[in-house]
Formats: C-alpha cells, structure tokens, sequence
C-alpha cells in the first residue's frame, strides 16, 4: 500500500499529510475497507463534483446467483477484480472488461441451512491467494491466479456451533485472519488466523475467557461457554503499531443478562491484539453486560487528527448504540463518544470518561421501548471518512424497538436471544432512513440527506469530493461531500445492499456497485414502507466510469 | 390454556384468503423473521427454518401465542392481536407448498452423565484440535480419519498409542515434509489433510508439486496431548458406549 503509483491521467491528491498515502485507496482497493485502515475513502478524483453528471455504466457482471442478493465488497488489485457471491462462489474478473478470468464455485454443503441465511460479503486478497469463509464454517484459499483450491480448513463443526463465516477475512502478512457469527446462539466467539500459505492455524483468541484467564471474573457459573463475543465483520490493522483491531459483537442470551451479571468481556468490545501471537494488547468495552443486541462489531476507522488540539492515532467506531466511539489506537484509551442517531433512550448519556448513565434494562413479561433497534442505528453496512472534508459519513436509520426479555436455558449451538424485539417507530415519529456527515472532531452533524427510505448499503467517499451509495429501490447515487446535495443517479434494476469500490486501470477511474437485495435485515423492509416498490432481488455488479473524452 | 383455545377459536377465514396471506407476510416480517429468527420467507436465520414443516395452523397460532418455554420463541399473544397471529399463522402455513423438507435433525438420546462429559469432550469448541476435528461422530465433525461409530471398541485400545498406519509423509517444495491422510490421488490433483497444525487442513496439489511418501513420524499423541488422562478415560467411555447402544 505504501508504493503507490498514480497511473498517467488519475490525479492523486497530494496536498494532504505524508501519512495520507497510508489510508487513502489509489488505483487498487485492496482490503474490505478499502485500506487496512478501513476509510473506504479514495484518492482517486478523476470523477468528481465538476463531471460526475457523466458517469454512465461501463460493464455489468452477472454472478448467476441471485438467490439472496450481492453483498460483497469487491477487490481490485493490478486490474484484476475478486468478487464473492452469496453462496460462495468467487470471480476474477478483468476490472476494465468485466472478462472472467476464473470462476470458482464451493460445494454448498448439503443438509445444511447456514444459520443467517445464504450470505457472503467478500474475499481478502494477499501472499498469491484469494481467501474466503464460507456458509459452513470454513475458510479456504484459492489460487490468485488460476483460482484453483489450494487449502481449506473447517474452523468449527457449523451443525455444532450455529456459527459460520460471512464475513470477508483481513490479510496481516502472511497470515489470514478470519471472525465468525454466532452471537445470537449459545456459542463463544473467537478470531482465528490462519498460515496464508498452507492454512495451518496459527492461533486462536477466544473473545470470553475461560475459568482463571484474565476477565473471567466477569462471567459468573458457566455463563462464559454460551456467552457470544461473534467476530463477525472485518477488523482493521495498523501497520506502523503492529495492531490488529477487531470489532466483538453482542453477549449472548442477546436481551437478558440474568445468567451472566457482571461486565461479561469482552463483548461489544474493541480488542487489539499482537498479530504474531493472537496475544491481547489492549481491549475497550464500549457497552458492559449488553442487554441490546448492541454488536460493536463493525468497521474501525483508522484516521488521525486533532481531538481537542492534540493529534491522536483515532480508532471510530460507529455502532448500532447510535454512537460514534473514539478510542485512542495506541493505548486504547477512551477520548469519547458522540450521537450521530437522533432517537437514543437506551441510555441517557455517556460521561467523559466512557461509563453508561441511565440504562433502560429489558425485563421478563414486561415490553419497554428501546431506540435504537437491535437492527441499530447503523447496521454493518459501513460508513467512509474522507480525508479531503475531514467528515465522516454514516447511513443512519431512525428504529426502535420494543423489547421483552425471557428466561431462556442456553443450548449449545442454537439460538440464544433471551426475549424478543418488535420493531417500532420512534415516538412521535416514524421510521427513516438518511446518510449525514459529520465532524468527528466534535460531532457536529454538517448536512444530512434524507433517503426515499434507507440506506443498508456502505458508503464510498473520494477525494473528487463525491459521496457514492445506494438505495433499496435500485438506485446508485453520488451526493457533494460538501453540501450532502445529490448530483447524480443511476437505476441498477436490484435493490442495494453491499458496498461499492473505487479503483483504476490504466488511468481510467471506475466505480463498482453491488446490486440485488438480500439479507436477514433487509427482509424487513416491506413492513417498515408497505407502500414503496419492493427491493428487487438479484446479483450483479455494475460498474461506472466517464465517457473517455470526458477523461482528464 | 384457556388463552390458547381463545386464540384458536378466532375465526380467520372472515377475510379474502388473500388479504390474510400478505398481511401474515408483513407481521411475518416484523415479528418473525427480524434480526436472526425464522428469516425472511421462513428459510433461515437463527430459529428453527419453518417452510416446508407442515405445520397446521392450529399449531403455529398456539406456539406464537404461547411461545416454548425455556426457549428463545417467546409468547406474542401480548404484542399480537388476535387477527395478526392468525393471519402470521396462516401465512406460514402457505410455506409449506414451496419449500422442500429440512433435513432431519439427529434425535437426541438418552445419554448418562459420564458419557455425556466424554462427548463434550470429544467435541470440546474451547480447544481446537479436539477429537471432532478430524472425526466425525452422528453428524457431528470432520471426517478427516475413520468414523468412530464403525469400528470395535476393542480396536481401539489406548488412545494415545492407537497406531494410524493411514498417516503418510508430504514431501513439497519449499517447506519441511508433513504428516497427512491421503484424501484423492489422482491424475489432475493430489488432495491430503496436512496434520501439522491443531486444525487439519485440506490441501489440494497439482501432481508435479508433491511427493507421498509411506509412513510418518506423527502418533495419534500429538491428538490426545490435548487432553488428561482422566478426560481421555471419559472420551473412551463416550466411545464404548456407541458401540453398545
């Protein structure tokens, strides 16, 4: 990531910090986020504010397999596009044509219904290998070039665990680093990593320690076996601290606390572990005993700034709590946390120093309205951090939820939620969907844009001031960073539900979308606007360039 | 109870079929298929799948009102009116028609105390490289090596001097030869479980890329090191009695 060459007619952005070529993409979009700094934020301006107008579709590629939408980051390094569908299979594709080079289709396994539905949201590419988790709980490695298998390895008997992977993995080196689902069953949740080369694990961190490790204090009787902490979206890792940063989602029973009272660690966590040894460096507890379904499993963004005149090494993590958390990257250290959501009452603020104040507790046979929803103010849909504006832009929807805990015996494997949710309007209010950007820095919200209904698609921010995303009705959009004004649409015919991707080849800048409707949330959109056209399905990747006169 | 005989009499065919059916789907979705339960269309997520069950109506109408105790299916009969379950009732019923039947799931028995612990054992989630990793046993784990439930408890002996003769040397450029079980070999392609790390592996060769050479250095000692001799006593007893049952 640090040779970065800005290919003849793509002008990169150069008045920025020397440390800005360690966030920002260029020609390729190598990891989930973008970078390993997950900004989703690309120095790539050649469509801008001035041209986006323009932008008309260059290719379109079908997977063949639109069972449950396209959820997939794609990666682009050196021209060469990997892209992962639904059920598992892997392309690469020619970034320029859309050509098919390899296809590769994993044998769905029989029998099994993977516990969240068929899902799969992308690969990681590095060390010659294309790396992928799959619906049955393995990670596999295919062959960059030829796309032919190379190693596979079950992380975890999925019939026993109610755990898979759906994830895309992250690359630290030479090794592979890849988190399970699971939270909602009686399950413990890890992160394993994975020899690149030969698949041999290299080891295992355990998000609930055992009987006599550090934290298990927090875990009364034999809570901690069935205790959640999945890992289920994608971390992030900073190469000059050697840190890998992981996201640790809900405990398990998800909304009843009454067998695990204590701050069970480290869920709805923030851990940093020593990639070498899998060893804890550092973790940050965003949300003690979780009784929400408050996951603090998605992206964390790497960016450094000014928080209150100093500059920091910032860790953000927007989460479904309707939170913004900043977490110093060295240290771990709590700097502070902001509401980005509007309807919040599960607690009644935060304090400077991180601590929860006035938690609204779920209780058995009695319903209480709770906002955010357990869907979250954000869902793992993520948001992008433009190094040019300096904001941070996050898909928020408005839902809250009444809950009701039960007394539920936890069964390895199976689910585990201790109650139910039933999603509501905020009071007063209905339920909405926007993206809006704001100031981390403070948290000042500068300009929010509403959607038709909401947006469970990622963000892409670029340095030609542009705000990609898309929408349930099929729309792929371009909004001005700056002013939140959209400039720029496109019908895709399928719902959106993914994340798009910058990149270049041969200095011609492309943007990428997933298009086709799917997911476990996303089931629930036609109850929430009965009235709007339903998501369409399907499973496509359209990409966008600018007519090539129009090229500078 | 007499909630639940209330809840069946309410009369649900008052409305054009219709009309029940999409406004079942819509509760379906807000109440059912959310988050991680039956999953949209009643196919997946997190509770058991409901298309294709052949549930009656009945049925359904009762456990939603009622839930299962001790369980995650909680009692909707507060949350839902009674025109709401019936239509959500009905609404799962017509998922019958278009999905296949799940697959059967492995039905428990009845298991005494000590054997259990050598099953939980053998299975263990909090060490990597139990026995289940590279056995499979009722459904359950990786057949990297025989299925247990097959072979005599009289074969098997000691587990930690169990002799694996199916065990060969990968010799491949580049790195150290390692133990392995020989999967396919074939003209196109060579597969073996490489044994080297806690988690066996899959590997897959082109031919040119390996060699397989007879006999290993590996014992079955580099499994069961993982476990006590107290717990390996309790994983043989799990073993004797799948043969006995």
């Amino acid at each position: 990531m640090r040779s970065l060459v800005c290919t003849s007619g793509v002008v990169c952005f150069l008045a920025l910090p020397v440390w800005a070529a360690d966030f920002a993409t260029r020609a390729d979009w190598p990891s989930y986020g973008g970078t390993h700094s997950a900004l989703r934020y690309s120095a790539l301006d050649q469509i801008n504010a001035s041209n986006v107008q323009s932008l008309a579709p260059a290719w379109i590629f079908q997977t063949g397999d639109p069972e449950s939408g396209l959820q997939a980051t794609p990666i682009v390094i050196d021209g060469v596009m990997y892209l992962s569908s639904a059920s598992n299979w892997a392309f690469a594709l020619d970034a320029a044509s859309g050509r098919i080079i390899w296809e590769y289709r994993y044998p769905w396994p029989k029998g099994q219904a993977p516990v969240y539905g068929r899902q799969n949201r992308g690969v990681a590419v590095g060390n010659g290998r294309v790396f992928m988790g799959t619906a049955d709980n393995h990670v596999l490695a295919l062959d960059q070039k030829t796309g032919r298998e190379v190693w596979r390895v079950n992380v975890e008997d999925a019939r026993q665990c109610g755990c898979n992977v759906t994830g895309a993995p992250l690359v630290v080196k030479d090794m592979v680093v890849v988190g399970v689902t699971g939270g909602d069953s009686a399950h413990r949740g890890y992160l394993t990593a994975f020899d690149a080369r030969t698949g041999r694990m290299r080891w295992r961190f355990y998000t609930i320690p055992a009987p006599g490790e550090p934290g298990s204090e927090t875990w009364p009787g034999d809570s901690w076996r069935f205790g959640g902490g999945a890992t289920w979206m994608t971390g992030s890792y900073d190469p000059d601290l050697d840190l890998l940063y992981w996201g640790v989602g809900n405990a398990a029973a998800d909304l009843n606390a009454s067998h695990r009272r204590g701050d069970n660690l480290y869920t709805c966590s923030i851990i940093a572990l020593d990639p070498a040894t899998g060893k804890l460096k550092w973790h940050y507890q965003e949300v003690p005993q979780d009784v929400w379904d408050y996951d603090a499993a998605f992206e964390l963004v790497l960016a450094d700034m000014a928080i209150g005149g100093q500059a920091r090494k910032v860790l953000m993590q927007p989460t479904k709590t309707g939170y913004v958390w900043m977490i110093d990257r060295v240290t771990g250290r709590f700097l502070k946390a902001w509401r980005f959501a509007n309807n919040v009452n599960w607690v009644s603020g935060i304090t400077e120093e991180g601590r929860l104040v006035g938690r609204v507790e779920p209780e058995v046979g009695k319903s209480k309205l709770v906002c955010p929803s357990a869907i979250g103010a954000k869902n793992w849909n993520q948001s992008a951090y433009s190094l040019r504006t300096g904001w941070l832009y996050i898909p928020v929807q408005e839902i809250c939820n009444d809950l009701t805990a039960s007394e539920d015996a936890g069964v390895e494997g199976k689910p585990f939620i201790g109650g139910n949710w039933v999603m509501k309007p905020p009071p007063g209010g209905k339920i909405e969907g926007y993206i809006a950007a704001y100031d981390p820095s403070t948290g000042e919200r500068k300009w929010t844009w509403p959607a038709s209904t909401w947006i469970l698609a990622s963000v892409l921010a670029t340095a030609g001031d542009l705000v990609f995303s898309g929408d349930p009705e099929g729309f792929f959009f371009a909004l001005d960073a700056r002013t939140g004004k959209r400039l720029w649409s496109f019908q895709t015919g399928g719902g959106h539900r993914g994340s798009p991707v910058t990149y270049a080849v041969n200095g011609r800048q492309y943007v990428a979308t997933p298009s086709g409707w799917g997911s476990v949330v996303g089931g629930t959109h036609q109850a929430f606007w009965p009235d709007r056209p339903a998501p369409r399905g399907g499973s496509a990747l359209v990409v966008f360039a600018l007519p090539r006169a129009e090229e500078r | 109870m007499k909630l639940w005989i209330w809840v069946l009499a309410v009369p649900f065919c008052a409305q054009a079929a219709d009309d029940v059916l999409s406004r079942g789907a819509v509760v379906f979705r807000q109440s059912c298929a959310v988050a991680y339960c039956h999953g949209p269309e009643g196919k997946a997520g997190r509770a058991p799948a409901l298309a294709g069950r052949h549930f009656d109506a009945g049925t359904v109408m009762g456990i939603a009102a009622m839930g299962i105790p001790n369980t995650s299916m909680p009692a909707f009969r507060e949350q839902l009116k009674p025109d709401d379950l019936a239509a959500v009732a009905a609404y799962v019923v017509s998922l019958n028609a278009n999905h296949a039947e799940e697959a059967a799931t492995v039905a428990s028995r009845a298991m005494p105390p000590e054997v259990e612990r050598g099953r939980s054992l053998f299975f263990d989630p909090g060490r990597p490289g139990a026995c289940g990793s590279c056995h499979e046993i009722d459904g359950r784990g990786t057949p990297v090596s025989i299925a247990l439930q097959e072979i005599r408890t009289a074969r098997l002996g000691n587990l930690r001097t169990i002799e694996s003769p199916n065990v060969v040397t990968v010799r491949t450029s580049g790195e150290q030869p390692f133990p392995a079980v020989v999967v396919e070999k074939s003209a196109g392609r060579t597969r073996v479980y490489d044994l080297s790390s806690r988690l066996p592996v899959l590997r897959t060769f082109e031919p040119p890329e390996v060699v397989l050479e007879p006999g290993s250095s590996w014992s079955h000692q580099a499994a069961t090191g993982l476990y006590t001799e107290a717990e390996l006593a309790a994983v043989s007893r799990y073993l004797e009695w799948l043969v006995r049952r």
